[in-house]
């Protein structure tokens, strides 16, 4: 089955061009700290350097005179690694709700539903801001917080999947021979309802990449760590004079998220090909 | 909507207002855990940190929370506390919370609405074109320009309209609500608010904007295809007024159902285009209390915006109502 969606994905073209795209983000984390090895905090040059005034500042400077290139290889780590780790949370938190919601009904569903819809009342930017400001600003706090904050729709789509499935004929077959609960869950119900949270992770990376940009440029970034949102934020006291400092990073923004909606989309295609054609 | 339907929305306001309290006490409860979970204990994080109350007040407010008592009554003084609007003092500010937010709060109000009313047009507009034109270049362009959009950051969406509308074409003001150096009145004043909402609010929009365009576009496809078109067609309608009465009509409804679903995000998202624009709304509020670590109020706010969105979901299902009369508002 996975055979048949990776083919379907190769001759989606969003997906493709989601890929290279991705690959290229990696590609700049990567290699990017080996050929800029600098502390991105650190002055390197004169301040307010524009891109191309000085080849060892390719991408200029910021009021600091902080190497824009080399912030934006860490940006580009902090904004991979928080994408993950928090879509990854985010996943694992719907999962369980969504899938002892769907498969035990009752009051259990009922419950575990009252909290997913309170979690999607609460403004999700505004809750994560509060969370990141009371357990003090870092990687490890943004992970948690966006985790936190965007687990409600992934719940929903498990959960409604495994009212479906819990009915369906080779569940009821397992159930026959005996088999608990848990190994229901784990080896009959979710592995059928996993291709749809696959997508909606896709899409999760993409917001929680948006969200980590948007907490560092309040002023709720990883006070140790140079990410793009921490960028913009510093040099958006100077942005009429100098819109490269935010530009640079923002356009970087715009590109990953691109690529990880992208990515979803052409596995959304990939695993319902009969909407295919819309 | 005639007066004999007056009655039936004030008793389905009333309830559906009921129903929302449960849900402001999930949100206490919320709050209440991450106060417990907080780094120091629940006073040290009311009273704000680095000392800003007196050791007296934080004195008082321990006893008043009995913080030497079980969790549960510590659960039930809070809550009491929220549910009489009693949301703390705000040593940073000198001022009770609740009047903090509740002076802020019209401006995020205005900023909403007006984003919301801008993404509502312009994406219907954006829509039907799109849908009129399919799979030729108009609706190629708007699906370019959805994709985008979806991607772009906000705050820094804003910050580049700043660059070019105030920066190097001089249009508009940067931030702010009014010129504070002006001192208008009437019609000067609310043409002076409208030239500084522009930008907040069109930036806010953008997003919901590319959104409800591919939504419209969907929902207008969907009803051409479907037999009270057809029917319409048969009787000899123009095409202008199919897609205008017939098919645009029909394309509301996920359209509100869309717009409910996504008033916390836009509340969210009001959040940072306040703090780009210095708008000063519930989310430059936020963003002050940021700054000063004063998380007793960030809390405040956290738990009013929830029950903003409440109210203001309550509003879009009266309106669903309206527009779709096969829906009742007894159920």
């Amino acid at each position: 089955m996975y055979r048949i969606i990776l083919e379907h994905i190769l001759q989606n073209r969003a997906a493709i061009a989601g890929l290279l795209l991705l690959v290229a983000v990696i590609l700049i984390a990567v290699l990017g700290s080996f050929y800029l090895p600098g502390d991105p905090w650190e002055m390197a040059n004169a301040p307010m350097l524009w891109p191309g005034d000085d080849p060892d500042s390719p991408l200029g400077t910021d009021i600091m005179g902080r190497d824009i290139a080399t912030g934006m290889v860490s940006g580009a780590k902090v904004s991979l690694l928080v994408g993950f780790a928090s879509a990854f949370i985010s996943a694992l938190v719907g999962i369980t709700f969504g899938a002892l919601g769907g498969f035990y009904r009752g009051w259990v569903d009922a419950f575990l539903m009252r909290i997913t819809e309170l979690f999607q009342t609460v403004p999700q930017f505004v809750l994560a801001v509060v969370l990141v400001a009371v357990f003090k600003p870092s990687v490890v706090t943004a992970v948690f917080a966006i985790g936190i904050v965007s687990w409600p729709p992934t719940a929903r789509l498990v959960r409604s999947a495994f009212l479906v499935l819990r009915e369906r004929e080779f569940v009821l077959a397992a159930r026959t021979l005996g088999m608990s609960d848990p190994r229901l869950i784990l080896t009959q119900l979710l592995p059928n309802a996993l291709p749809p949270v696959i997508v909606i992770s896709a899409l999760n990376i993409a917001t929680a990449i948006l969200t980590e940009a948007s907490l560092s440029f309040l002023g709720l970034g990883d006070p140790n760590v140079m990410s793009w949102g921490t960028i913009i934020g510093n040099g958006r006291e100077q942005v009429v004079d100098a819109w490269y400092i935010c530009g640079i990073p923002g356009i970087a923004i715009l590109v990953v998220v691109l690529a990880f909606n992208l990515l979803g989309e052409g596995l959304n295609d990939a695993l319902n090909p009969q909407l295919h054609k819309r | 909507m005639s007066s004999s339907h007056f009655p039936t929305v004030l008793k389905f306001l009333r309830r559906r207002l009921w129903l929302a309290v449960p849900v402001i006490a999930g949100i206490a409860i919320l709050n209440f855990l991450i106060l417990q979970l907080a780094p120091g204990d629940v006073v040290d994080v009311l009273a704000g940190e680095a000392g800003a109350a007196t050791p007296e007040y934080m004195a008082q407010l321990r006893t008043e929370f009995g913080l030497d008592r079980p969790i549960y009554v510590q659960l039930v003084f809070y809550l009491k506390s929220v549910f009489t609007l009693d949301l703390g003092f705000s040593f940073r500010q000198n001022m009770p919370v609740l009047t903090l937010i509740l002076d802020r709060l019209p401006a995020t109000l205005l900023l909403m609405l007006t984003a919301m009313g801008i993404a509502l047009v312009a994406g219907l507009a954006l829509g039907v074109i799109s849908s009129l034109y399919v799979h030729r270049w108009a609706d190629r362009l708007i699906a370019v320009f959805v994709l985008i959009t979806y991607a772009l950051p906000t705050f820094w969406l804003g910050l580049m309209a700043i660059v070019l509308f105030s920066g190097r074409l001089g249009w508009l003001p940067s931030g702010n609500m009014t010129d504070i150096s002006a001192d208008y009145t009437g019609l000067t004043y609310a043409w002076d608010v409208t030239r500084h909402a522009i930008l907040p609010a069109a930036t806010l929009a953008t997003f919901y904007l590319a959104v409800y365009a591919k939504l419209v576009r969907t929902a207008m496809l969907e009803s051409y295809g479907a037999d009270f078109i057809r029917t319409a067609r048969a009787k000899g309608a123009t095409e202008t007024r199919i897609t205008l009465f017939h098919a645009l009509r029909n394309a509301l409804l996920p359209l509100l159902t869309m717009l409910g679903l996504q008033v916390s995000s836009i509340l969210s998202g009001a959040v940072l285009v306040e703090s780009v624009f210095s708008w000063p709304g519930l989310g430059r509020l936020a963003f002050e209390s940021i700054l000063a670590r004063d998380l007793n109020l960030l809390l405040g706010i956290l738990l009013f915006s929830s029950v903003v969105v409440t109210l203001i979901n309550i509003c879009v299902d009266a309106v669903y109502a309206f527009l779709d009369p096969r829906i009742e508002l007894q159920h």
